[in-house]
């Protein structure tokens, strides 16, 4: 493994080593590959109400997700539940472990983990209800909740007076 | 220049390994890196309302209680009205179970009086503000807002509605009507 005389380079010439390059690339379509399944798994290809009124969005980690579209069906993490099976389903994600610091429950025993209805705009306005009269049932308790909507576009509002 | 390769060529056989021909590997992960790239959906950022169901009875399943200053907002949907009843309501449009959508009327009632429009709704509920002014943020209102949702109404005549409540300020809004059995 010497120096390589002037002669020799010409008849060698020095090639790119590729493997850690590929290597990379491989890396990146698999955390792609990953990534597009996971985070799209809780929520719904649905449309959603626009609201004027909308908050930003920060969504909690463990936060609940319960899908209505326009059928009135209920999805959770693209699973279709009746409503006797959505029950049963929250029933065991509510008292799942939360992250580090965070109680399941307060000290009067309801639900600190919030839970998201995406409902579409076309659907019936009872299913939220039944949702959010399944949230206040014994067991679950669920009081924070949260109702997806579509923010207004800046612009929008500042076109209107 | 020839008589060079040849003899690259004739010492070379002896001795170098044959060598794999990356580029067309290389060219394949970049176009299924690029595929990938271009068919993430990132996750969008929507926005949400934030409610809380009273704490300490979940559901209130008790008749409502006479308050002391209670707005009633009723949403309707009618499908056979007349014509001239057009003009007066607002029209929005119901998506149907065998496809496509069905034009139905929205009326929306406050205090049992019908109310033209969604504009007209929030002027009349800032007039009801300027007796009671918005409490605090945490404290509770002492408007209280019933809204109740007919049959057929959908989610997105609520979310209209209550945009137009939380624009004029109330924050406490309690849904009716809800039909458990149907």
């Amino acid at each position: 493994m010497g120096m390589k005389s002037p002669r020799e380079e010409i008849l060698n010439p020095p090639e790119m080593n590729m493997t850690p390059m590929i290597d990379i690339v491989f890396q990146l379509i698999i955390f792609f590959m990953i990534v597009i399944d996971l985070s799209q798994k809780d929520l719904e290809a649905l449309v959603l109400p626009i609201s004027t009124m909308a908050m930003e969005d920060e969504p909690e980690e463990g936060r609940l997700y319960v899908n209505i579209n326009r059928k009135g069906e209920y999805i959770m993490t693209r699973e279709t539940l009746s409503l006797d099976d959505l029950e049963k389903e929250l029933k065991v994600r509510v008292d799942l472990p939360r992250p580090e610091g965070k109680a399941i429950r307060d000290k009067d025993g309801l639900a600190e983990r919030p839970i998201l209805i995406r409902a579409d705009q076309a659907s019936e306005f009872k299913h939220v209800q039944k949702v959010m009269f399944l949230c206040g049932k014994e067991g679950l308790k669920i009081w924070k909740v949260e109702l997806a909507a579509g923010q207004a576009k800046k612009d929008e509002d500042e076109a209107q007076p | 220049m020839a008589k060079q390769k040849k003899q690259s060529s004739a010492t070379e056989a002896g001795t170098e390994e044959v060598k794999m021909e990356m580029t067309p590997m290389i060219d394949v992960t970049f176009l299924l890196l690029i595929f990938f790239l271009c068919s993430i959906k990132f996750k969008v950022l929507e926005g949400k309302l934030q409610t809380y169901l009273p704490k300490d009875v979940g559901v209130n399943t008790t008749p409502a209680q006479k308050m002391l200053e209670k707005i009633d907002i009723r949403i309707i949907r009618t499908e056979n009205r007349a014509k001239k009843d057009l003009e007066n309501i607002d029209v929005y449009k119901q998506w149907v179970a065998d496809g496509g959508w069905k034009e139905q009327q929205v009326e929306i009632r406050l205090q049992d009086k019908p109310v033209k429009n969604l504009k007209e709704l929030l002027l009349k509920l800032k007039e009801f503000r300027k007796n009671i002014p918005a409490p605090p943020e945490g404290e509770d209102d002492e408007l209280k807002m019933n809204l109740e949702a007919m049959k057929g109404v959908i989610y997105e005549d609520v979310i209209k509605v209550v945009d137009v409540a939380l624009e004029a300020k109330f924050t406490s809004i309690t849904f009716r009507g809800i039909e458990l059995d149907a």
